[in-house]
């Protein structure tokens, strides 16, 4: 299995953000889909977005340069 | 036949297609905002936070978090003036304030003993700048003002307004701006701004927004459930959640999509209007409520009669003309009382972009005949 098959789920504060941050990875033409939140991780609303891990860097500065705070949980697919 | 519905200020019609367009799509497919992360879910939380990124940009913000949905600009209003915390417990406002403002202000007079005082004017209601210098701005906590007064379309200084104001905070009602004169908070540092959906942004009714710069300064009016932080028994802290408890009106925000999606170029001109204007001031029987200078007007405007009451005349309008007009104190007793039209009230005019320079003209000449009617009397 490689690396970049590796998932990682950004946690947000609001639906706000979720959706905010949907528009600036559309925006980048990477995959993405919006989930629950899986239980075993904490976050303060009921949708998280799961990328592959390997266009976090792409996004972080995006998600940085609008103020956007997230948490990354990264997922051994 | 024409459009002479001048009732736009109470509320716009018609709306835009795609408003009934929207809300039929919501009606059909259903889903709520957040809780869940569902595909239905996700579509409606979607075209929400779309709405709330339009909404930005009608009021000239790049804060989109910072617009927080309400039902209305009433609601909008209530959320800073119950919930700032007034220190010297004195507050300035416009001379032409709506009673969505003045109640409030009464009840915080009434529970906390906040005082309001009326900024200098002109005999318009315009708000004195010069004179607004001789006071003490520094020893009052807020300032209110209506953009653009519901009874004579007098359009507020704001930019400047707020240059005098400086640290003092400005709360501006843009219920009958919003649509007609661009708001541009974030370039005249306007702190807070409450608009509703459903008059010049031709959306429903039940939808509104407050624009709050420094949310830290007030507390939330309503608390309850917002899909996040759902563990703490506290409201959150975060925007928009912080001041958006309970499922929003979805429903309604589909519709304000869809008006705020909708391009509707106006079917008549300024000029149409100044001439509109002159010719029914030039009217010996009516007295025309209006801006002193028509560089500071809004589309709506009141008239009064010598010979009939507001009431008799808006009645009249309807029945021969089909023109219809609200007529009384339009909810603005204090404007009312500022351009002496206090306590009878006056007949509203008040316009959308849906009207032609040819429904001007009409609605000038059923004007025309009462006043020829009163001069045969």
């Amino acid at each position: 299995m490689t690396q970049s098959k590796d998932k990682c789920l950004l946690l947000f504060q609001s639906i706000h953000r979720v959706m905010q941050t949907e528009r600036l990875i559309v925006s980048r033409g990477v995959y993405y889909q919006i989930i629950p939140v899986p239980k075993d991780y904490s976050s303060e609303c009921g949708m998280c977005i799961e990328i592959n891990c390997s266009d976090l860097a792409l996004l972080e500065h995006d998600l940085q340069l609008n103020e956007i705070y997230f948490n990354i949980v990264k997922v051994k697919s | 036949m024409g459009n002479y519905y001048f009732d736009n200020s109470a509320t716009s019609h018609p709306k835009p297609p795609e408003v009934a367009k929207y809300i039929n799509e919501y009606l059909n497919n259903g889903g709520t905002y957040g809780r869940s992360a569902y595909d239905r879910v996700i579509t409606v939380s979607r075209m929400v936070e779309n709405t709330r990124v339009l909404l930005a940009q009608v009021i000239g913000t790049g804060l989109t978090n910072h617009v927080i949905f309400t039902s209305n600009a009433t609601h909008a209003l209530n959320i800073v003036i119950k919930g700032f915390p007034y220190r010297n417990k004195r507050i300035l406002i416009s001379p032409l304030e709506h009673n969505a403002v003045t109640r409030p202000l009464m009840h915080l007079l009434n529970v906390n003993g906040v005082q309001h005082y009326i900024l200098p004017h002109r005999i318009d209601g315009y708000i004195d700048l010069d004179r607004m210098r001789l006071l003490d701005l520094k020893s009052y906590d807020l300032c209110i003002v209506n953009h653009v007064s519901n009874v004579n379309g007098v359009v507020q200084p704001i930019a400047e307004l707020k240059d005098l104001l400086g640290d003092v905070p400005l709360l501006v009602d843009a219920s009958q701006s919003a649509g007609h004169i661009p708001l541009e908070v974030d370039k005249n540092n306007i702190d807070m701004l409450a608009l509703t959906g459903h008059k010049g942004l031709m959306g429903p009714t039940g939808t509104g927004c407050l624009f709050i710069r420094n949310p830290e300064l007030v507390s939330p009016l309503v608390h309850g459930g917002t899909g996040s932080r759902s563990d703490s028994h506290l409201m959150p802290e975060h925007l928009p959640d912080r001041f958006e408890a309970g499922t929003p009106n979805v429903l309604g925000i589909y519709g304000l999509y869809g008006a705020l999606s909708a391009k509707v170029n106006p079917g008549f001109s300024f000029d149409d209007f100044k001439e509109l204007l002159n010719r029914i001031g030039s009217l010996n029987s009516f007295r025309l409520v209006s801006a002193g200078n028509s560089t500071n007007q809004a589309p709506l405007f009141s008239v009064t009669s010598s010979r009939y009451s507001p009431s008799e005349l808006s009645n009249l309008l309807f029945k021969r003309y089909s023109i219809e007009t609200r007529s009384g104190l339009h909810c603005a007793p204090l404007a009312h009382k500022t351009l002496g039209t206090f306590p009878a009230g006056s007949v509203r005019f008040s316009l959308s972009n849906f009207h032609s320079s040819n429904d001007l003209a009409y609605l000038y000449q059923a004007l025309s005949e009462l006043d020829h009617d009163s001069k045969q009397r």
